[in-house]
């Protein structure tokens, strides 16, 4: 391990969530803490022809309160959440880009499908009308870096950028790359990721994953490790976080909101759900030896939750394996099964619900979920109240990346640290 | 293909393309520059593309955003 | 215990011949290869000129399956990094140690746009049948598959991810793998990045903003970087592949060292996604930030391998930059631009032109800039025109520069540099 590595663990000062179930933290959380069901007919794809109708749309989110009218003809969707979540986020951090040295503040996010909605457009026009007709803004619309881009230049943070599409997982690793930035000296890092899937071209494109839920019922469309888990609800949303240098942090008296005290990642091969039972396992044990820790300290786990009988087992099998006789006791949940799965940025609002539950003690329930197949304490109904210090955030993506993510209430003692 | 175009319609032909607001009166200003309107260079080939498909501008006809809207009023076909 | 990043292989696909030798011998030779677009009917396109791989994938060494089920982008990732696998010969190594870190610009674009023009039946369909999409048409949608396809030919269980930052993609996911290293969350990474975006809906897309070079009467001097009568990048596809090691494992093992992975660091405009200011602040800066981290003075570099892409604002851009970094030496320090041979690959290029600059460390050679013919005042820097030159290099700089404002740089060095 690298010596810079003790003792400067990045701390979360500021998050933005734009959800199917809350558009900012103050919607977020008390939709997530009450278990509010958010998946619904997808109302952007009319008609659907699809087999998959039942999604988390992110509802009453106009751009033009969000994003300048010159960018929103410039940019996608997913685009207009990440920037409607920095803004949040730098908002709720109450960091201004502007007091910061010049080339100390950037921007990463995760991705995984892009601008789609804007790319289907132009690439219409093209196949239809001819390639005169292609716009100048498909070249920075449609791309994954569009986000980073563009909440670079929207915020003037002339810092770091980079964009990871690492699967569902990558919306944890970007929280691993941006704390390689703050352990080489940058102060500050917007974190996260944003997808808006939901034209005909990306749901064509998902629909082969076989991974999608086909239940018409919103109720029961996602209902991850119970008898019924017959896939997920894919979603549309995003969130951003500051996360700073701990002592900058502290420099400028900012609120704390949690620690970001270790990662680990790895990878088990496409479509082998059987072998990520290992690597979680695996990430988790390496994210807690980062942050200093042992499973012991493990006080709740947000789950991966693919909802796929075969992914649901590995998890469970990986819990077991990681806590021992203690998985059986650690609150474990999966908040995203009320709004469903929003591919890269599903990992980061599981993050940011992580931080949410620190600051408030309380882990959320899973909602729509009545029973659990397995030997887990699985949160459901009402949130649980629990003196919250360390969790743990697991994610897996499609294509076989397994992450873990341990956050730590800022009053914790600081033993590690990414 | 229709080629007459008013200050007005060019306007709004501009914000559609840009999404900057543009008036018809900005529009024939000498002393206004489409940097000035806060419309760039990806914004002005998108509106040049789209009056040389619909409305008669050369193929070869440039503009940048140092120069003024009443520029690119003064190549559309008819009024030079 | 510093924990610094040794190549210990290097596999390239690119337009002029596959693999290392041919890549190496074309880039010395000053020959272009660049030519009319065979690759669909550019009829109608402003720019119809790009640098094409003679690529097939049978004779490259990939089966049945493989064809069938990888992108064009895949199969180039996959022959490199076979390639480069094959030279660092890393043996038997810890699994969960070996990591991948790809990048990709544009990804799956090509799967994309061929499954859009079926589903659609040719754009004529907003809602799209997606019971005329390929099985592999998933694959398409996130590059996340890029960095899964070479990770199971290699078998590693590591971190794994696509880096995806746009044209400096290249650059960035080798830079983000050698801090896998770096920060000890892996020995071995196989870093690279790969493209294959010479497709209509591309091409057209960098049509409408002028960014391509419309010479179509003479393909092959059309990329003019830092020449006067430039007139924009030509299109290039293709990918390259680093083994990456921790350089006391490949010390032990006793492995050929190439090069050393110094620096890497990664700066923002904050200012336009597609304009670069007139002073090239940001890139010196990233640069600079490289170098320190390289513990590596301005004054040691032997060679800049520039992004050179063609374009007005950029060589200019590139200029300024250059002469910030180097100050009253610039002049002395020779800066060339392979794209003027291969074109601009976009997310792969960075990779490849690493790999150019290995090449250049081991041999003692620094490329050249084909076509240029008539100096541009505004570029006056030695860009070692048409003849490859010969000189003992200890450290060489390669920079990048994307939509976004994204400015990358990487600094190579000897291997035995302590």
């Amino acid at each position: 391990m690298s010596p810079a590595r003790t003792g400067s663990a990045p701390v979360v000062t500021g998050v933005g969530v734009i959800a199917p179930n809350g558009l900012g933290v103050g919607e977020f959380w008390p939709a997530v803490r009450d278990g509010h069901l958010a998946l619904a007919p997808i109302g952007r794809l009319e008609p659907n022809p699809y087999p998959v109708t039942v999604a988390g749309e992110v509802t009453g989110f106009e751009p033009a309160g969000w994003v300048e009218p010159r960018i929103t003809v410039q940019t996608d969707r997913f685009t207009h959440f990440a920037l409607a979540a920095a803004d949040l986020a730098l908002r709720d951090a109450a960091l201004d880009p502007a007091a910061v040295e010049p080339f100390e503040f950037g921007v990463m996010t995760a991705g995984y499908s892009g601008g789609v909605e804007f790319g289907q457009r132009e690439i219409e026009r093209l196949w239809r009308h001819g390639p005169e007709h292609v716009g100048p803004y498909q070249s920075i619309a449609w791309f994954y870096a569009a986000c980073s881009g563009q909440v670079s230049i929207g915020n003037g943070l002339r810092g770091p950028s980079g964009v990871l599409v690492a699967d569902e997982a990558g919306g944890l690793d970007i929280f691993a790359a941006a704390g390689g930035e703050l352990r080489r000296g940058v102060r500050a890092m917007l974190v996260g990721g944003a997808e808006a899937p939901f034209c005909p071209y990306a749901m064509c494109c998902q629909l082969g994953l076989g991974l999608l839920s086909t239940s018409g019922d919103p109720a029961t469309a996602y209902q991850p490790f119970t008898k019924r888990a017959g896939g997920f609800a894919p979603a549309e949303g995003g969130a951003m976080l500051v996360v700073e240098n701990a002592g900058a942090a502290h420099r400028r008296g900012a609120t704390v909101q949690a620690v970001v005290a270790g990662h680990g990642a790895t990878y088990t091969g496409r479509r082998r759900f059987d072998r990520s039972a290992q690597g979680l396992l695996r990430a988790a044990a390496g994210a807690l030896a980062e942050a200093g820790l042992t499973p012991d300290d493990v006080d709740a786990v947000f789950l991966d939750a693919m909802a796929d009988p075969l992914a649901d087992a590995a998890e469970a099998e990986a819990l077991r394996l990681l806590l021992g006789e203690r998985a059986s006791r650690v609150p474990v949940t999966a908040p995203k099964a009320g709004y469903g799965r929003s591919y890269s940025a599903a990992a980061v609002l599981d993050v940011a619900t992580a931080v949410l539950a620190l600051e408030h003690g309380l882990v959320p329930p899973t909602p729509g979920v009545r029973e659990c197949r397995f030997d887990l304490d699985l949160v459901i109904g009402a949130a649980r109240p629990v003196d919250l210090r360390t969790v743990l955030v697991l994610s897996r993506g499609v294509y076989g990346g397994n992450s873990a993510l341990v956050l730590r209430h800022p009053e914790s003692p600081i033993s590690g640290g990414m | 293909m229709d080629t007459r175009l008013s200050p007005d319609d060019l306007a709004a032909l501009i914000s559609r393309c840009t999404g900057v607001p543009v008036t018809g009166e900005q529009i024939t200003d000498p002393d206004r520059t489409f940097d000035d309107l806060g419309v760039d260079s990806l914004g002005l080939m998108g509106v040049l593309a789209e009056l040389q498909r619909e409305h008669g501008v050369s193929k070869n006809a440039d503009l940048r955003p140092h120069q003024s809207p009443r520029e690119l009023l003064a190549l559309l076909p008819g009024r030079a | 215990m510093t924990r610094r990043v040794a190549v210990t292989g290097l596999g390239v696909v690119a337009p002029g011949g596959i693999g290392t030798k041919a890549f190496w011998e074309l880039i010395t030779s000053g020959r272009t290869a660049t030519r009319p677009i065979t690759l669909f009917d550019p009829d109608g396109f402003r720019s119809r000129i790009a640098a094409e791989c003679d690529f097939d994938p049978v004779h490259a060494g990939l089966t049945t399956a493989e064809i069938t089920r990888m992108d064009r982008y895949v199969q180039f990732a996959s022959v490199a990094a076979d390639e480069a696998w094959r030279q660092a010969q890393v043996g038997v190594t810890d699994p969960w140690r070996l990591g991948v870190c790809m990048g990709s610009a544009v990804g799956g674009t090509t799967l994309l746009e061929q499954d859009y023009v079926a589903t659609s039946q040719r754009g004529q369909q907003w809602v799209v049948d997606a019971g005329a999409a390929s099985p592999f048409l998933h694959c398409a949608l996130s590059p996340a598959t890029l960095a899964a396809e070479v990770a199971d030919r290699v078998g590693a269980c590591g971190p794994v991810r696509t880096v995806s930052s746009g044209c400096t993609a290249g650059l960035d996911a080798v830079g983000h793998g050698a801090r896998l290293i770096e920060d000890g969350q892996a020995d071995v990474v196989v870093a690279g990045a790969s493209e294959s975006p010479i497709s209509p809906i591309t091409v057209a897309c960098f049509d409408a903003i002028r960014a391509t070079s419309a010479r179509n009467d003479d393909p092959a001097h059309a990329a003019r970087p830092f020449d006067r009568d430039r007139d924009g990048f030509v299109l290039g596809e293709g990918a390259a592949v680093l083994v990456l090691e921790e350089l006391d494992h490949a010390r032990r093992r006793g492995a050929e060292v190439l090069a050393q992975v110094a620096g890497f660091a990664t700066r923002s405009n904050a200012h336009h996604m597609t304009g670069l200011t007139t002073e090239g602040v940001e890139m010196a800066e990233a640069a600079r930030r490289a170098l320190d981290h390289a513990r590596v003075a301005p004054d040691e570099i032997g060679y800049v391998n520039a992004h050179g892409s063609g374009t007005r604002q950029n060589d200019r851009h590139e200029t300024a930059a250059f002469h910030r970094l180097l100050g009253e030496r610039a002049h002395q320090v020779p800066v060339s631009s392979i794209k003027s041979m291969i074109g601009h690959s976009l997310g792969a290029i960075g990779s490849i032109e690493l790999a150019a600059c290995a090449l250049a460390l081991v041999h003692g050679v620094v490329p050249p800039t084909a076509n240029l013919e008539t100096p541009d005042p505004e570029c006056d820097l030695d860009y070692v025109p048409h003849t490859a030159r010969e000189r003992r290099l200890d450290v060489v700089l390669s920079v990048g520069s994307g939509f976004g404002g994204f400015q990358s740089a990487v600094v190579l060095t000897r291997p035995e540099r302590s």
